[in-house]
């Protein structure tokens, strides 16, 4: 399925969860990781890091992963 | 009086700090220098923000780590959002990353000025405050906006000095001054557009609580003396605010006392 993530179109995703998606675009080593410095909305809800395995992802789902960065 | 009896710490939603200077740390020219800055303003608060990160790119882990090594509070920001349901998510994010229920919320109404949308701001104050967040509201300097944010919840109040990134320092003074008269209980921090260490003296002067800012120290020449400079400033306006200062006067009166001044008449002894 196509997914958007972080604003750019991701075909042919085979991941089924958030978890799966972390791992299949490099976030993480294996799906299960939690990395302490990512924070997951899936259509501009915030996904919890306990949830990302449970969390079903859908076609044209829009996926933002987002870290910390300087800011004022 | 040693400095040590005269710096007085303060309590900030909670966490008590020894600085009234709250540091962004955006646009340095170097982590290194981003660091030393923190470390000579004294500062125990930076401002952080959350963006996308690629997978596989380590930028978002590296700040991460970085952050935690300057050992001060984090007070991450929505910069950027541009209505409440995106602030509020941004705030919800914040937390998951941050592990703080502090959030400075921004919600953006004008591109030009980057002036705040007092409607978006308010009701994502709502949703934030029932949620359990301490939000610090960045505003502008509107009364009936600052009335709408304490009905809804919140302590702390951040209305702006000028537009971020301006430099222009306190656009309005007098604003400011009411401000502090019509909120006296509420925590009030002038954050946006302090340029130079006198403006920031000029906001704690007035009675704020404290000074944020980012870019007057970020772009200086020389970054960590300016970081210092700030923190100077800061505590010497807030220590002139608590001193009590002089009213102002049109008539001049002389400091040096009057009586016994030479060649001015004589007094006849018989």
């Amino acid at each position: 399925m196509q997914l958007i993530v972080n604003g750019a179109e991701i075909p042919e995703v085979s991941a089924r969860n958030v978890a799966e998606l972390l791992r299949e675009l490099g976030y993480v080593e294996h799906a299960g990781e939690t990395p302490p410095h990512l924070a997951v909305a899936v259509n501009r809800e915030l996904v919890r890091r306990a949830e990302y395995a449970a969390h079903e992802l859908s076609a044209d789902d829009e996926v933002e992963v987002l870290a910390p960065m300087a800011g004022g | 009086m040693s400095e040590e009896m005269i710096t007085t710490s303060w309590t900030l939603a909670g966490k008590t700090l020894s600085s009234r200077l709250l540091l962004g740390t955006a646009r340095y020219p170097s982590p290194a220098a981003l660091a030393a800055s923190v470390r000579a303003s004294g500062t125990g608060v930076v401002t952080v923000s959350l963006r996308r990160e690629t997978g596989g790119g380590g930028d978002g882990r590296r700040f991460f780590d970085f952050l935690r090594q300057l050992d001060v509070a984090i007070l991450p920001n929505t910069a950027g959002c541009r209505s409440a349901k995106e602030a509020v998510t941004t705030a919800m994010m914040a937390r998951e990353v941050f592990d703080t229920p502090w959030i400075k919320l921004e919600v953006i109404g004008d591109d030009f000025t980057l002036q705040p949308d007092p409607f978006g701001l308010v009701d994502a104050a709502q949703i934030l405050v029932r949620d359990g967040f301490e939000v610090f509201p960045y505003m502008t300097d509107d009364l009936v906006v600052a009335q709408r944010l304490v009905e809804v919840g919140c302590k702390i109040l951040m209305p702006w000095g000028a537009p971020i990134g301006s430099g222009r320092g306190l656009a309005n003074p007098e604003a400011l001054r009411a401000f502090r008269l019509r909120f006296p209980e509420q925590t009030l921090v002038v954050d946006a557009g302090i340029g130079r260490p006198s403006h920031a003296a000029q906001a704690m002067e007035l009675g704020f609580d404290g000074v944020l800012l980012n870019t007057a120290v970020a772009v200086a020449h020389d970054p960590v003396k300016m970081a210092g400079a700030f923190g100077e400033a800061v505590r010497a306006g807030r220590h002139g605010f608590e001193a009590g200062m002089m009213a102002t006067r049109v008539k001049a009166e002389a400091s040096t006392p009057v009586v016994g001044a030479p060649f001015r008449g004589h007094l006849r002894v018989d």
